[in-house]
């Protein structure tokens, strides 16, 4: 079982979260969103191109036409090899913490 | 364009798309202005620039990892691509690679010898600030040393160096010593001569002391611990060893290996100042400049010698071997031999490499139609090219090791091969390398990457289109090839011919059957009777001593005048001290009057016979009679001989006089064997008998005076023999890389000639249309090369006096010679070709 790390985990969440809306610029929003603090791009590009070596994400580059010019976006999409690593990465989170209470995290008083 | 402030900072823009791969380039760098355009209407230009460059500079690890990562996976590739067409075609690679390997250990080997040639000298610490002093010759008067020294504060020092031939012996060892020099005690103080043992301050203090080098130490004492020991110059003078010191580096114009102090050794000629003698050195102070002191010195050796041939100079140290010895013609000369078989390697690979595309029209068109940018095709073409340079290196320097020690012993130098010694080296094998796969690569890689793919991958068969083109290019690099393999025979013939020339020109004198020793022990009082035992042997024909040998007359006289003279010449002439018998001994012709006679008891000092040139600048009708002042001896000319050469043939004859003089001039015996001897051993043995009754005690050393003829010419021999080397290398690899290409067009062309098989041609008939395109080529060759080789050699040819014609049948020998060998190398490939069945021909492909 491999298991994605979390960084990998939130890009890969942030490419789902967009649909067909995924590139370089709204992937570093949504990550830098979810990391609460800004992402470089140049981190992400290289995160990017590891996820494509391993398969769980495809690129395809399109021409998208605006008010002014052309211009081009390289879009990611997952691979259905990496939903299931997500989907894996998420059991297993679930399962990490199956019957761990609550109430244990709460922080001990110190005496 | 929007306006300037919509737009990102230019040289970050450049920066950032420096880190990316081409096909990324675009999306990234729109992906970083659509943020930072939002950025600018959010927060300001200002801001947003600040934004576009702290996110370029973080980007620059993660970029730079990822640039460095995709051309590891590129190099990867590349070198596997390399790997496999090296095996699949086992003999051009084979041609390759032992091309270049040959042409890159030819440059290495030079790269290394001009380095020791560039270095000359240069091991001395002080070798900036030290001059030799040159004026009439190299030598310099013996006073003119301590005057320096005493008289100006600009001079550190000078130091005066004599070279006698003495004999050495110590315990039963006894030898004759060329190499024994002797110098004034400040000599270890100026030039740098690294000491083993003793102490280079106080070494030469005592005046009997004598510092040798390790060489010296093994020749006589073995393992014996030289310290302290004496040895016995001359069979008379115990000299204390007081130091050793390392060997004497090759690349030094000082060599000896016994050095004794200056007050030991007193010429009986004297301290006159016109008696130049002694190599001279000076040590200038700090920032004194040689030009600032010159016209001092020059003042001081007019006024004490007025005659003075060519004006006084000072030549720096480290250019007295390059410059002055005339070593750095054969530096240029051998750099630009080695540039030349380098190319003819390249030119190889350039050309096997291009004629074989065909083979590998598919890889590059299935390449572009996947995407590669001619670019990247470039960059593995280089690459390819330099990995084959680097494989080639790797043969050369095996190669190398093997070869350095012969080529060591014949230059006599000591050449090392110590990368890690030697950053120069390191740099210069580094550079070759690369020059070599750049120059081989930038064709190949240019060519091979400017196809069309649609039309590679459409017409697989029709590539012929695709090796057709540049073939022109191919053809001339082929005539470049032989243009210089010519060149290099020509210049192999012509040395050769000029070598034979001066071993069979008429030097005035009869050289063979003359075998010369130094005068040593009672020689010279006793020359009657010793001569008169000596020509006891029916063998011996004539003796005769003399001031120095005739292959090389070294002793030059000024300040003698004779009657009728024109006072404002001040006559600077060669002159030989000897006795009654050296004409007819040596066989010169008289020309006027007559030879030294015993029947005049005046003849002893105060005659003088003179060469034909010196009477052609004393210009009398007959010189003969005519009074002659030599160093006020009143002498009389008795006779005219006819010129002979008593020094190499680079130089015109000169004006010699020939003068019995005092016994302390002479130096050597010459013994005139019949041209039939009987029996040499024998005549040896009793040449040795007599010498021990009037030597006894120094050793009998003997040579031919061809030795000292081909001592003469040393340089010049060695030159010519690895010019020959070099032509052998270069013809080599230019016919493999013929052969090569001969064996790819004729399996090119295997369908045509199963054609014209089929339509009735013979063999011979196609083997000559093979061969119709070659010999077109050489021809061509041939017409470049000449004007090339005659220029060059004809300047080599001006460093003779006298030399050979240069005759149009050398040329056309040569033309002839490299058509051969192209020839027949093509011709094998045509033949094997020609006699396939036309069955297998048609069925080709």
């Amino acid at each position: 079982m491999d298991i994605v790390t979390r960084l990998e985990e939130t890009i890969l969440i942030a490419i789902l979260r967009l649909g067909n809306e995924a590139y370089g610029v709204t992937i570093n929003k949504e990550v830098s969103r979810s990391l609460n603090k800004r992402y470089s791009m140049g981190a992400l590009y290289f995160s990017l191109d590891q996820l494509l070596r391993k398969g769980y994400v495809t690129k395809v580059t399109r021409n998208v036409y605006r008010k002014r010019g052309g211009r081009s976006r390289t879009y990611y999409n997952l691979t259905n090899r990496g939903k299931k690593a997500l989907h894996e990465a998420r059991t297993h989170q679930k399962s990490l913490w199956d019957g761990v209470p609550e109430m244990s995290l709460n922080p001990t008083k110190s005496k | 364009m929007t306006k300037k402030k919509g737009n990102p900072p230019v040289f970050a823009v450049w920066l950032l798309s420096q880190m990316m791969r081409d096909e990324e380039r675009l999306t990234i760098l729109s992906d970083f202005s659509e943020i930072y355009e939002e950025l600018v209407l959010n927060i300001g230009t200002i801001r947003a620039r600040q934004w576009y460059w702290s996110q370029v500079l973080k980007s620059i690890p993660m970029f730079l990892c990822r640039y460095i990562f995709w051309s590891c996976v590129m190099l990867k590739n590349s070198f596997k691509i390399f790997i496999r067409s090296l095996k699949k075609h086992k003999g051009y690679s084979f041609i390759n690679i032992s091309g270049l390997a040959a042409g890159m250990s030819c440059c290495i080997l030079i790269l290394l010898w001009v380095q020791n040639e560039l270095n000359y000298d240069r091991f001395h610490k002080n070798v900036n600030s030290i001059y030799r002093v040159a004026g009439n010759s190299t030598s310099q008067p013996a006073p003119l040393g301590p005057a320096l020294k005493e008289g100006y504060p600009e001079i550190l020092d000078a130091v005066r160096f004599s070279n006698p031939n003495v004999s050495v012996r110590y315990q039963d060892k006894c030898f004759n010593e060329n190499n024994f020099y002797f110098a004034d005690p400040s000599v270890f103080e100026v030039f740098t001569f690294p000491f083993i043992r003793g102490n280079s301050q106080s070494a030469l203090k005592d005046p009997y002391s004598v510092v040798i080098t390790e060489n010296g130490a093994k020749k006589y004492f073995d393992k014996e611990d030289p310290i302290g020991k004496v040895l016995k110059i001359q069979n008379e003078t115990d000299l204390h060893v007081t130091g050793i010191i390392q060997n004497i580096p090759s690349n030094s114009s000082l060599r000896f290996d016994f050095l004794g102090s200056f007050e030991m050794y007193s010429n009986p000629v004297g301290n006159h100042w016109c008696n130049h003698a002694y190599r001279t050195y000076i040590q200038l102070a700090k920032n004194v400049r040689a030009e600032h002191i010159l016209p001092e010195i020059s003042d001081i050796v007019m006024k004490n010698c007025q005659i003075v041939h060519k004006p006084i100079e000072l030549q720096p140290m480290g250019r007295i071997h390059l410059y002055e010895e005339g070593a750095i013609t054969y530096v240029y000369i051998f750099s630009a031999i080695a540039l030349f078989v380098l190319m003819i390697a390249c030119i190889n690979f350039m050309n096997l490499t291009t004629a074989r595309s065909r083979n590998r029209i598919k890889e590059i068109g299935i390449k572009k139609v996947v995407g590669a940018y001619r670019s990247s095709l470039i960059k593995q073409f280089f690459l390819e090219s330099i990995l084959f340079a680097s494989v080639s290196l790797i043969i050369a320097l095996v190669t190398l090791v093997i070869v350095l020690p012969y080529f060591n012993s014949f230059l006599e130098t000591d050449l090392t091969f110590n990368i890690l010694h030697n950053p120069f080296l390191l740099g210069g094998l580094i550079c070759i390398t690369l020059i070599t796969g750049i120059i081989s690569g930038t064709y190949p890689a240019l060519f091979l990457s400017s196809f069309r793919p649609a039309k590679l991958l459409k017409s697989l068969a029709g590539s012929t289109a695709v090796s057709g083109r540049g073939s022109l290019f191919r053809k001339g690099l082929v005539v470049t090839q032989f243009a210089i393999s010519i060149t290099l025979i020509i210049g192999t013939l012509i040395i050769y011919n000029q070598m034979n020339y001066i071993g069979n020109m008429k030097l005035g004198f009869d050289k063979d059957q003359l075998i010369y020793m130094s005068i040593k022990g009672d020689i010279v009082q006793k020359r009657d009777s010793f001569k008169n035992d000596l020509l006891k042997n029916p063998n011996i024909a004539g003796v005769t001593l003399a001031s120095s040998l005739p292959s090389y007359v070294g002793n030059t006289a000024s300040g003698f005048s004779w009657e009728g003279m024109d006072a404002n010449l001040k006559p600077y002439w060669q002159f030989v001290s000897t006795d009654f018998d050296y004409i007819p001994t040596l066989g010169l012709d008289i020309i006027e009057g007559r030879n030294f006679s015993k029947r005049y008891s005046t003849d002893t000092s105060k005659a003088v016979i003179v060469n034909e040139k010196a009477a052609a600048i004393m210009g009398f009708e007959s010189p003969v009679g005519r009074q002659f002042d030599l160093w006020g001896h009143q002498c009389e000319i008795i006779g005219v001989v006819k010129n002979f050469h008593f020094r190499p043939v680079h130089q015109q004859i000169e004006p010699l006089m020939i003068w019995i003089g005092s016994d302390a001039f002479k130096g050597q015996i010459l013994v005139r064997l019949h041209p039939h001897v009987s029996n040499l051993q024998r005549t040896l043995a009793h040449i040795e008998k007599t010498w021990q009754t009037y030597a006894h005690g120094f050793p009998f050393e003997f040579h031919f005076l061809e030795e000292a003829f081909d001592q003469n010419y040393r340089d010049e021999q060695k030159f010519g023999e690895i010019i020959r080397y070099f032509t052998l290398f270069a013809i080599l690899i230019s016919c493999l890389g013929l052969f090569g290409l001969a064996a790819y067009m004729a399996e090119q062309r295997t369908k045509e000639v199963g054609i014209r098989k089929t339509l009735g041609a013979t063999v011979s008939n196609i083997v000559l249309h093979f061969l119709k395109e070659y010999w077109v080529l050489i021809v061509l060759a041939n017409v470049l090369a000449w004007p090339f080789a005659y220029f060059f050699i004809t300047k080599w040819l001006q460093s003779f006096a006298y030399c050979v014609q240069i005759g149009i049948s050398t040329f056309i020998l040569s033309g002839t010679l490299a058509l051969i060998i192209a020839l027949l190398t093509v011709s094998y490939q045509a033949i094997k070709a020609a006699n396939a069945k036309p069955v297998d021909s048609l069925r080709y492909e």
